[in-house]
Order: structure tokens, then C-alpha cells, then sequence
């Protein structure tokens, strides 16, 4: 089931007020029975997938922690099986795409199986989410869950199932498993999230998809058209990916659960590793302590710590697709982060505090995070290829009044999203007594009604999926 | 071993980073009040309503200024196969007219049918249609918001067969929004409001070039010709796991205006030819074709036939290779004339 369908909208309403109307103890089975529902809604076969994380990494949790000889054994039997499972459904095709490429780049005539194999939604997510309670259990950060049903709801949970945010057991387990109590403030703040996140998918994402859609569907974009479209990418993806977790939040307050914050403001980031503590924090967050920390961090000088980090960024590249291109933008963000750590041990710290050099350093980071949408969106690598080597000098007039055109175009469709920064409480632009009269019923109400009445008339006609349901 | 983190604590982190303070339980009448306040609203300060677009009078007198033979209706399927001017010099003048319209479909393909080419002062001896693959049983296909006014354009106030369609093949979303945008019209309002926002960006790029209302973006619509867009690969030749019910020929048939459309040519005595246009082959060969479309295509030929139209099917022709096509399923203005040749060749029939 999609958010953005009326189908969710009726499913939501009926499972909120259900479960608050349910006995306490009959919450969780409800809960687990409405996002079975929800994940099986259209592709029933599915489930099988998550049924069978659900039951490897119960088994093994609980291997770990009652077989302490075994332990090792059942951490690699869970990993395995949510690596395996990934790698059958969303890596067979690139790892024999390329096996062959490389025969043939070798003289052999080689050919790949012709079979097809569709890629279940939101399998990576809810693979990473399985190794992390595993691995979670195996250092002893948590008790391996004895309940079935509790590690099987942790697993399904319908509003972050899909895309994320990728829960931590010790954050979502004890609430899933606490008695919630039906609170006006949470539920208050769960439309409004909704709301927010509805107007950021509906209104800002599909609407400047158009233009980056239009965009790169030409075959030689002009220099200013090609990086028109990157900027239209650039907020679409932000409000889409942004746009889905404020609904996955806000339907999970509904129903008593605070999931994680995903996003602060990504791209008032002043730097490569600030972009990251604001861009997809809980990948972020999962690759720091499952990846980065146990490769050894930066604790063995410069050079294991630089590799560290390539190798951590280029498997985050790989999760978001199975393509070169997705490896080549984690590279890039790699080196970044390698590199400004680098550069900036060469300046004096009071230089950051000097007036403007933080507005400068936003502006840079917008210009290099943008280049590496390019990257993440030109799937075609011959495509970026001559999307890097396109000069500006030789775009005509009417194709810079174009770009000038769709840029200002996508500027004010983000203004809802400048907005939100300077009065989030997050930015520190805000100032306390503003943040707290933001909280008022009426300003509330009245806000969320005016992101409703933007949605019903600024939707696009044909609203596409979310960009990180394929991941 | 315990939990690190204790769900208690979580909130009222959250609640201390917030600034605030547990409210306690949930007041029922408040909860309503704001939900109320958000359904009930937007509909009582609902734009203003519009009425039913103005039926297109200007087509059909441009119709019955030419007084075709042979009229062709279809969309950019149609656009980029047939060039008027090879028909001009292939069949006269004034011989033939071409009805299409970007992103038209079946029901707009029986509107045009219906009030424009049967309905003009001299009745012409055929009709081609354009279609693709399933789209001649899915009536409410691209009829929604603007794809909607296009049909509008060319409807009467009472067109009960078109009503008839639309009612039974919509879903329960697709009826639920109908009834609501008959209410309140929503997506023309959308209309007028997405093209203020194009009007002032428009106005900060090149202030006065465009009149408020005017369509501010398609002064730029040369830049993206088909001829100037990368070739994409069919969306049909990768069989993934799509609802296979709209290759249900018989499920759907009656509920559809394909009945419609062979009575009214049958009516005005004229002949009816349903032209299949071939998606984009591949390089070894023609388009994959699931067998579920084959057997689709197989019962709409025969249904088709039974009914007195006539149905001709471009897929598979060995001269429409890959080269000749520019996206998707368009082929390229560069042999356009070519294919217009190929379409008299092979429907030279339907000429005599």
C-alpha cells in the first residue's frame, strides 16, 4: 500500500482508531495483523520474504543469547540470511550483469540468465533493521525477545516498514512492548506531522519531479538546463524521501510510537560529515556503528580511517542500488568527507568563526551535495559521462532563460521548506519564544489546514512513487 | 543484559527538547473539533465553481471547412506516424483531417468520434483509430484533471453513454474523487493556481512576456521535441508484476466505449478501422509481448470484426525496426513520411 493513495488514508483511520478502541494486550497483534496488511496489500507473496527475516532473526537472537558457544555461529547465520536475501533480490542481476560484461571484456561469449526477479519493496530496509537487532543481541545492547510477536512487529511495524527510518530495536522494541496511553499531544502532533509530510510529497516532490523528469529525459541536455534539472532533483528528493518519513512518523504518533528524526535540515549543512549527521541519519547512524566502528574508525591514523570511510560510503552507495553509479556517489561523499578533514586541519579554527565563512560553507555544500545528485540520478554512466563534459559556453540564450526559468520555478515551490527551517526549533534560527507559539492550537490547526487546501489544489495529477521505495 | 534505552525516557527526551510537558489524556471533543476543523473547512472556503468547459465548436467547423473523406483519430501515437502533408499529396488536399491530442485515450478517441467526425455536415467514408495494446476497454485511462477537460471539450452537456463508462469502470478512489471534484472543482482551481506560480516565475526570468494566465512554460516546449529526447525502452517490455486484469477482454468490453464507438459508425454507415500501433521493438525484433496481451488482442480483433469495423495491427511488421522509433513507442519526425507510406501501403483497402 502507498501513502499517498486513498486506500492508506482509509487503512490509517480505521487501524488508529481501532487500536486505541482494542485492550491494551490486544494492541500489538492488531498492530502486527494491520501491517501484514499493509505490506501484503498489493503483492501478497511478500510477506513471505519478511515472515522469513522475522522468524531467521528471532531464531538466531535467541540462539546468541541461550547457545553462548554458538554465538558467533547464529550472529553469521542471521547476517546471512538478510545479506542473502538482499543479494538474490536486488544484487543477481547487477553481480551476473557484470561477471558477464567481464567475460566478454575477456573474449568469452557469455550470456546471463533471462529470468526476472522483481524487487520487493523495502527490502533493504527491513534487512539492515534485521542485522542491527542481531548484532544489537550479540554485543548484549539487547535482550533477544522471546516473544514472536514482539520481534515480528518490530520487523513489520507498517509506518517505517517500507522506507525507513530504520528503527533500532533498543528504541522501538520497549516501546512497542510498553502499555501506550492515548495523548492528545501526540496525536495532534502525528496529523500534523502527516499533514506536513503529505504536502512536501504532493505538493514540493511531485511537482519539481516534472522538471527534473523533463530534464533528463533529454538525450544532450545544455549546460544550465542539465544543472536546472539537478536543482529540481535536489528538492524533490529531499521532500519525497523527508516527505515519507514525516507520514511514517506521524502515523506511528498516532498510534502512541515516536520513531526516529531521519532529517535536520540536510542541506544547510556546512560540511561532508554535517551533511551526514543530517541527511538520512538512522542509514547514516546504522553504517557509523555496523560498519565504520568495527572496521577500526579513524583510530589507526589517517590512512586506515580514509579507508575506512571509502569503504563505509561505497556500501552505502551499493545499498542504494545496484548500480554503478550509486557505488561512484558513495565514493564521492567518501573522498569529501576524507578530504575536508584533511583541508580543514590546514586552516585556524577562529577562521570558521570569522562572519559569512558559515554562510559560505552552506553555500559550497549545496553546490557539491548537488553534484552528487547528479551522480545519484544519472543512472546511465556514458550519460554522465557527457553530463560532466558539457560546457556552459556552448548553451544558447534561450536555454539559460529556460534554466533561469525552471530554477525559479523550483525555487518557489521550496519556499514552504525555507520557511520550516527558520521556524524549526532545530535550525537555531528560532527563537525559543517563537518555537513555543508555534505550539498553539489555533496556529496549529490553522496551518495544517493551510498545507490541506495546497495539497487539494497544487497535487499533480499523477502522483509517482516515493524514490526510496525501490531501494 | 537489559535495554539501553527505556521507552518513558524517550518521550519525555523528546518532550523536554520540545519544551513542553505531558498533557495527560486525550480530550475526545478537542480531537474531533481539530479533525472536523480539517475535512470541513477546505470545502466550505472552496474556490469558486466552474461550470462545464465550452464544447470545442472551432474543430468542428474546421471539420466541416474540409469535408474529409478519411478522419484520423488518435494521440502522439498518431501525431508521429501520420504526416498530413504526405497524405495531401498522396490522397488531395482536402481529402483527409487529423484528430489527436497529446495523452488522448479511449474516451477522448469516442468523444472526437462521436462530436466531431460523425457529427460534421458531410459524413466521412472511414475512420482510423489509433490505439495501444489494452487501452480501447479502459475508458477512465487517462481521464482525470486535464487529460478530463480535453473530453470535456469535446462533450455535450448529456452524453449518457460516456457517463454510463465512466461509472461502472472507475474504481471506488477514482469514483470517490469524481464525486468530490463534482463538487468542488478542485483540479480547476489546481489549474489556475499551478499556472500563477509558472506566471511568476515567468515574470522574474522575462517580466512581461507573458499575460497572467497565459501558459508560461511552453514558450520553452521546442527544447524538449521528441527528436531531442533519449531513447527509453518500451515500459512493456519489462513484465514485472502489474495487475493483469485489464488483459480481462471480456471483463471489460461492455463496460468500456468500444461498443459505443462500432454502433455509431454502424449508425452513420461508416467504416470503422482500429489501427494497433507497434510499441518500440528491439534491436533482434519486434516488441515483447506478454501472452496474456496476445490473447487480449486476439478476442478484441475478433469482437472488433464481428462488429463491422476492421482492425489492422502494425506489430510485428518487418519494415518498423528500432532505428525508425525516438522514445518509448513515438517514431521520429525523420521517418514520419516514411511511415505515413507504409500505413497507404498497407491499409491500401481501406483507400478504395
Amino acid at each position: 500500500m502507498i501513502f499517498q493513495s486513498l486506500d492508506f488514508l482509509v487503512f490509517l483511520i480505521v487501524v488508529v482508531s481501532l487500536h486505541w478502541m482494542l485492550p491494551s494486550r490486544w494492541r500489538g497483534g492488531f498492530l502486527l495483523l494491520a501491517s501484514y496488511v499493509f505490506y501484503g496489500y498489493v503483492h501478497p507473496w511478500f510477506l513471505f520474504l519478511l515472515w522469513f527475516v522475522t522468524v531467521a532473526v528471532y531464531g538466531c537472537a535467541l540462539g546468541i543469547e541461550r547457545l553462548p558457544g554458538y554465538r558467533k555461529t547464529f550472529l553469521m547465520l542471521g547476517l546471512g540470511s538478510c545479506l542473502g536475501m538482499l543479494g538474490v533480490f536486488k544484487y543477481f542481476h547487477f553481480f551476473i550483469d557484470n561477471v558477464v560484461a567481464a567475460l566478454r571484456a575477456l573474449g568469452f561469449d557469455a550470456s546471463g540468465p533471462t529470468i526476472q526477479i522483481v524487487l520487493p519493496v523495502g527490502i533493504s530496509f527491513f534487512a539492515f533493521q534485521g542485522m542491527s537487532y542481531v548484532i544489537d543481541v550479540y554485543r548484549g545492547q539487547v535482550r533477544a525477545r522471546t516473544s514472536l510477536l514482539s520481534v515480528a512487529l518490530f520487523k513489520a511495524f507498517f509506518p517505517q516498514l517500507v522506507a525507513g527510518p530504520i528503527e533500532r530495536a533498543t528504541h522501538l522494541l520497549p516501546q512497542l512492548e510498553a502499555r501506550r496511553v492515548l495523548r492528545m499531544e501526540l496525536m495532534v502532533e502525528g496529523l500534523l506531522l502527516l499533514v506536513w509530510g503529505f504536502f512536501k510529497k504532493l505538493v514540493i516532490a511531485d511537482n519539481v519531479s516534472i522538471i527534473a523528469n523533463k530534464i533528463f529525459l533529454l538525450a544532450h541536455p545544455s549546460f544550465p538546463l542539465l544543472w536546472a534539472g539537478v536543482l529540481a532533483f535536489c528538492i524533490q528528493i529531499y521532500a519525497d524521501f523527508s516527505g515519507y518519513t514525516d507520514i511514517a512518523r506521524g502515523s506511528a504518533k498516532m498510534l502512541g510510537i515516536n520513531l526516529i528524526e531521519n532529517f535536520r535540515h540536510p542541506y544547510a549543512a556546512s560540511s561532508p560529515s554535517d551533511f551526514w549527521r543530517r541527511w538520512h541519519i538512522s542509514l547514516s547512524t546504522w553504517f557509523r556503528d555496523y560498519v565504520y566502528i568495527p572496521l577500526g574508525g579513524n583510530r589507526d591514523g589517517q590512512l586506515i580511517g580514509a579507508r575506512n570511510v571509502l569503504i563505509t560510503f561505497g556500501l552505502s552507495g551499493l545499498w542504494h542500488g545496484a548500480g554503478w553509479n550509486y557505488v561512484a556517489w558513495g565514493g564521492y561523499w567518501g573522498l569529501l568527507i576524507v578530504g575536508s578533514r584533511y583541508l580543514g586541519g590546514l586552516f585556524p579554527t577562529q577562521m570558521w568563526a570569522l562572519p559569512g565563512v558559515r554562510l559560505l560553507q552552506v553555500a559550497l555544500m549545496f553546490v557539491i551535495t548537488n553534484i552528487g545528485w547528479l551522480l545519484f540520478r544519472e543512472t546511465d554512466f556514458h550519460a554522465l559521462l557527457a553530463d560532466l563534459s558539457t560546457s556552459p559556453w556552448a548553451a544558447s540564450a534561450e536555454d539559460w532563460q529556460a534554466a533561469a526559468y525552471f530554477a525559479c520555478l523550483v525555487c518557489l515551490y521550496s519556499i514552504p521548506l525555507i520557511l520550516h527551517y527558520f521556524v524549526d526549533s532545530e535550525s537555531g534560527f528560532a527563537r525559543p519564544r517563537d518555537v513555543a507559539a508555534t505550539r498553539s492550537l489555533v496556529l496549529r490547526t490553522g496551518s495544517a489546514l493551510a498545507m490541506f487546501c495546497t495539497i487539494l489544489v497544487l497535487r499533480t495529477a499523477n502522483s509517482g512513487d516515493f524514490i526510496y521505495f525501490k531501494f | 543484559m537489559v535495554d539501553v534505552v527505556d521507552h518513558s525516557s524517550i518521550i519525555e527526551e523528546e518532550e523536554r527538547r520540545a519544551g513542553r510537558s505531558s498533557t495527560g489524556k486525550i480530550s475526545v471533543g478537542k480531537a474531533s473539533l481539530v479533525l472536523l476543523t480539517l475535512l470541513v473547512l477546505p470545502a466550505l472556503i472552496r474556490p469558486q465553481r466552474l461550470d462545464k468547459l465550452a464544447f470545442d465548436e472551432q474543430t468542428l467547423a474546421e471539420i466541416n471547412a474540409v469535408r474529409p473523406d478519411y478522419v484520423f483519430i488518435g494521440n502522439s501515437m498518431l501525431e508521429s506516424r501520420i504526416d498530413p502533408k504526405v497524405l495531401a499529396e498522396r490522397l488531395g488536399e482536402r481529402c483527409c483531417f487529423i484528430l489527436w491530442t497529446g495523452g488522448a485515450e479511449s474516451a477522448w478517441m469516442h468523444q472526437a468520434l462521436k462530436n466531431i467526425a460523425l457529427a460534421a455536415d458531410h459524413t466521412p467514408k472511414t475512420v482510423f483509430m489509433f490505439f495501444r495494446d489494452t487501452y480501447l476497454t479502459q475508458p477512465t485511462y487517462r481521464a482525470t484533471d486535464r487529460y478530463w477537460w480535453k473530453i470535456e471539450r469535446l462533450s455535450h452537456r448529456d452524453e449518457p453513454e460516456l457517463t454510463r463508462a465512466m461509472a461502472q469502470s472507475r474504481t471506488w478512489q477514482e469514483e470517490l474523487e469524481y464525486r468530490l471534484t463534482q463538487v468542488y472543482p478542485i483540479e480547476k482551481a489546481r489549474d489556475r493556481v499551478a499556472g500563477f506560480v509558472s506566471w511568476v516565475a515567468s515574470e522574474i526570468v522575462t517580466p512581461g512576456r507573458v499575460p497572467l494566465g497565459g501558459q508560461a512554460g511552453q514558450k520553452y516546449d521546442a527544447l524538449f521535441d521528441l527528436d531531442k529526447l533519449r531513447s527509453v525502452e518500451a515500459d512493456d517490455t519489462a513484465f514485472g508484476e502489474e495487475d493483469l486484469s485489464e488483459f480481462d477482454f471480456a471483463g471489460h468490453v461492455n463496460s468500456s466505449l468500444l461498443p459505443s464507438m462500432v454502433n455509431l459508425a454502424k449508425q452513420h454507415g461508416v467504416t470503422l478501422v482500429f489501427v494497433r500501433v507497434q510499441r518500440r521493438p528491439t534491436a533482434s525484433g519486434p516488441p515483447p509481448q506478454r501472452p496474456e496481451l496476445k490473447t487480449y488482442i486476439a478476442h478484441l480483433r475478433e469482437y472488433v470484426l464481428a462488429h463491422g469495423a476492421q482492425f489492422y495491427d502494425f506489430t510485428g511488421d518487418p519494415a518498423l525496426t528500432l532505428d525508425h522509433y525516438n522514445d518509448g513507442d513515438h517514431i521520429s519526425a525523420a521517418w514520419r513520411p516514411q511511415s505515413t507510406e507504409l500505413f497507404l501501403e498497407r491499409l491500401s483497402g481501406a483507400f478504395k
